[in-house]
């Protein structure tokens, strides 16, 4: 039986070249494409992210795993049905008007990527009316909202706002995060929601996606 | 709804004053002018603010949360000790502050300057020269605030003391506390006055121990980053907190010091140097003129770290200026056991190749104050930081990628309740503060983004000023000349150049405000200067990511 403890090791280590050979040599000896997937690399996302959670791991380090995680997903794509890749939500991300900030928000995007899901990245600065155009087109059903100034924060509101009046807060769960924000902020704002980093962004979404009324 | 108060008593010489339900002793006390020591900025984890409160009644009314508990202990919580900055009144309370709790004057130091000052000097205005002969120069920083004392006709620095911005107690950065004013405008008068109030109690602290009048006090001038000013002077500073980041003013403002709310002298003459930015301010402003940097050759840098990191440098069609969001850790704030370089704090760190054993440089009292506690440190400052990870990374303890390397077996690791490690640089008996002064993983994080935050904010400056290395740099900033140059090359907060090219410039800011005191043209060559600096933006800039990431790692060794 091939050993997906090195895997995961590998992939926590951000080794993509070794990844890479780890899930090949797991292919050739006949595991399952989705067990890979879903107990080999996305386990080991879930470890990085609970190791950043409490400093053991770094942006960098972060980076590099979520790296090699998506080489490893190409190797992967042509074994995997659509089913299994998950398609298992649609996720709009970005960082709110007036704030430029974009690292924090890069990695959760990053990660969710990592985790299977479909990541609309919008950049930073984006007003309320940009996101609403790119979930309607998407047909997203989650919003990632990020703020990294204190003063900016506010402005969640006010897209969260704006994503009820037109009438789509029913279909999409929002989730907010960024160094000053709080999960009473996010009650407060009615977000469905909050991460305090990467790792617990994407244990929030994917439990928030399986909830969600909206199956895609 | 009127805020409740309860009637606090202050023992002993039963002194009694007002506490509103919602804010803390700390703060109340605060607004009395008693100042405690509070490196935490009232966040409750420093444990500088002990008090003792009589009767049992608190501990019903207002009992201590887990945190409270962990830091005071058992034994001295049975015996009264509470932290100011938690203790929230619910009833009427009689409290004793012990004398270790106070902000006291040992933190007076005779002022560090080491730029000679203009020779020649013209005051604005002629001086009595029998009465008001004296000046204050003020660097109002976010973290610390730095008063220096000055004779205005014989052109010395008498003297200087560092005390912490309490208004630390509305957010540890800019940022957060201009979102307090948004939030709530009342907070602007809030914060204006507690800016006043510390520079004041900084001021009569100066002149208690110089026996000088404060009425002979004629002129303060004041320099700090354009949001500090904002608030100093009571100007709503909102519009610098989103984007595209617009300060209300950039003009220098001149008061009567009762004007803006001091007690000392209420007709002494308050100036406020020019502004550059949103957030390039004065105190960049005052760095650059007292270093000459307005005709230093092309290439030059400027480095002044603070709770941000400023950077202004030489470029071949004029100057650009930056300003780095490095947090307070260079400070020694935002780590667990950071102090400012004063007594008492930890500045250097060897480690012995052999033993593995820990040798810190503890800075003492000087001779005229003599430190009580024989040199025991409470903390670390900021060159004390960048010397121990600078040491850490050479003896191999701390890994490029800033992990702590369990292999190495040093006995010095000490593990938290999830398995983190610290390293213990001062063990518990060799501390004011009965417990181990250490540098914890989450310290390492903090470090590698702040000097992240400086490196990539350099390097995109050096960028667009079309240099590919600074020529010379001129640090300047909280740490002094206590920053060993190899030391911030190991940690790689700045770009390596030859040693000799690194030139340790003080609290340059702090003596552009000096200049400023003395020398009536200064103020027109600040507005000169300001003119032609560029300020590059590096939140929107496209590389940042990229190059903030790529500096979070530690050099090679």
């Amino acid at each position: 039986m091939f050993d997906l403890e090195q895997m995961i090791n590998t992939l926590i280590e951000g080794d993509e070249s070794n990844l890479i050979t780890l899930v090949r040599a797991a292919l050739d000896q006949g595991m399952d494409a989705k067990r890979i997937l879903n107990d080999g690399l996305i386990a080991g996302m879930d470890i990085v992210g609970a190791k950043m959670e409490n400093d053991e791991l770094f942006i960098p380090e972060v980076l590099m795993a979520a790296k090699a995680m998506s080489a490893g997903v190409e190797i992967l794509k042509p074994f995997l049905s659509a089913d299994d890749m998950g398609n298992r939500g649609i996720v709009v991300i970005g960082t709110v008007k007036g704030d430029l900030h974009d690292i924090g928000k890069n990695l959760v995007a990053m990660m969710l990527e990592s985790a299977g899901l479909e990541v609309h990245n919008l950049g930073a600065d984006v007003s309320p009316n940009q996101f609403l155009e790119v979930i309607k087109e998407k047909k997203a059903g989650m919003l990632c909202l990020s703020a990294l100034l204190t003063t900016t924060m506010p402005m969640m509101k006010e897209t969260i706002d704006a994503v009820t009046k037109k009438g789509l807060r029913k279909t999409i769960k929002i989730m907010v995060g960024g160094a000053p924000v709080t999960q009473n902020f996010a009650d407060e704002i009615g977000a469905d929601g909050y991460a305090p980093d990467a790792g617990s962004a994407v244990k929030l979404a994917k439990e928030l996606l399986q909830l969600g009324s909206q199956k895609i | 709804m009127k805020a409740k108060k309860y009637q606090i008593r202050l023992l002993p010489g039963n002194r009694e004053f007002y506490a509103q339900k919602e804010k803390s002793i700390l703060e109340a006390l605060f607004e009395e002018g008693i100042f405690l020591r509070s490196d935490c900025g009232g966040r409750g984890y420093c444990g500088k603010c002990r008090l003792k409160v009589l009767g049992s009644d608190h501990l019903k009314f207002s009992p201590p949360d887990s945190s409270e508990r962990k830091i005071i202990g058992q034994k001295d919580l049975a015996a009264g000790y509470r932290l100011a900055c938690c203790l929230k009144p619910n009833s009427d309370l009689e409290i004793e502050i012990p004398k270790s709790s106070l902000l006291n004057s040992d933190l007076i130091q005779k002022a560090p300057v080491d730029i000679p000052l203009p020779a020649k000097f013209s005051p604005f205005q002629p001086i009595d020269r029998v009465a008001a002969n004296y000046g204050l120069a003020v660097d109002l920083g976010t973290t610390t605030i730095a008063v220096y004392l000055c004779h205005l006709i014989n052109g010395k620095v008498i003297a200087s003391i560092f005390v912490r911005n309490p208004q630390a107690l509305l957010g540890i950065d800019v940022m957060s506390r201009i979102s307090a004013v948004s939030a709530n405008p009342s907070f602007l008068t809030r914060l204006q006055k507690m800016a006043v109030k510390a520079i004041e109690w900084g001021v009569l602290e100066l002149c208690r121990s110089n026996r000088i009048n404060a009425d002979n006090i004629q002129r303060m001038v004041v320099v700090g980053n354009t949001i500090m000013i904002h608030l100093f002077v009571g100007t709503n500073p909102s519009s610098i907190g989103v984007f595209p980041y617009q300060p209300q003013f950039v003009k220098e403002k001149i008061f009567k010091a009762a004007e803006i709310g001091f007690e000392f002298n209420p007709s002494a003459e308050v100036l406020t140097l020019p502004l550059v930015s949103g957030f390039i301010g004065s105190d960049i402003l005052g760095a650059a003129l007292v270093t000459k940097m307005e005709s230093s050759p092309t290439g030059s840098m400027l480095v002044d770290v603070g709770t941000n990191g400023e950077v202004l440098i030489s470029g071949r069609d004029g100057f650009f200026a930056a300003s780095c969001a490095t947090g307070p850790a260079f400070e020694g704030a935002a780590i667990r056991h950071g102090m400012p370089a004063v007594p008492g704090a930890v500045d250097a760190v060897k480690i012995d190749r052999k033993s593995g054993r820990v040798i810190c440089s503890v800075i003492r009292g000087s001779k005229n104050l003599p430190l009580k506690a024989s040199g025991k440190a409470s903390g670390i400052c900021g060159s004390g930081v960048i010397s121990a990870v600078a040491e850490l990374r050479r003896v191999g303890i701390l890994m490029e990628n800033g992990r702590f390397n369990l292999k190495t077996d040093s006995p010095n690791f000490q593990f938290d309740e999830n398995a983190m490690p610290a390293f213990v640089l001062v063990s518990p008996e060799k501390t004011q503060i009965q417990q181990a002064i250490t540098l914890s993983q989450k310290d390492i994080r903090v470090i590698q983004l702040a000097k992240a935050a400086l490196g990539a904010g350099i390097e995109l400056l050096c960028r667009k000023a079309g240099i590919k290395h600074p020529t010379q740099i001129l640090l300047a900033g909280a740490f002094g000349n206590s920053i060993n140059k190899k030391d911030a090359y190991t940690i790689g907060m700045l770009p390596q150049i030859p040693e000799t090219k690194l030139k340790l410039v003080g609290n340059a800011a702090g003596i552009g405000a000096i200049s400023a005191l003395y020398d009536s043209a200064f103020l027109d060559k600040a507005k000169q200067l300001r003119r032609r600096i560029q300020v590059l933006n590096l939140a929107d800039h496209p590389d940042f990511q990229e190059t903030f990431i790529a500096m979070l790692p530690f050099p090679k060794i």
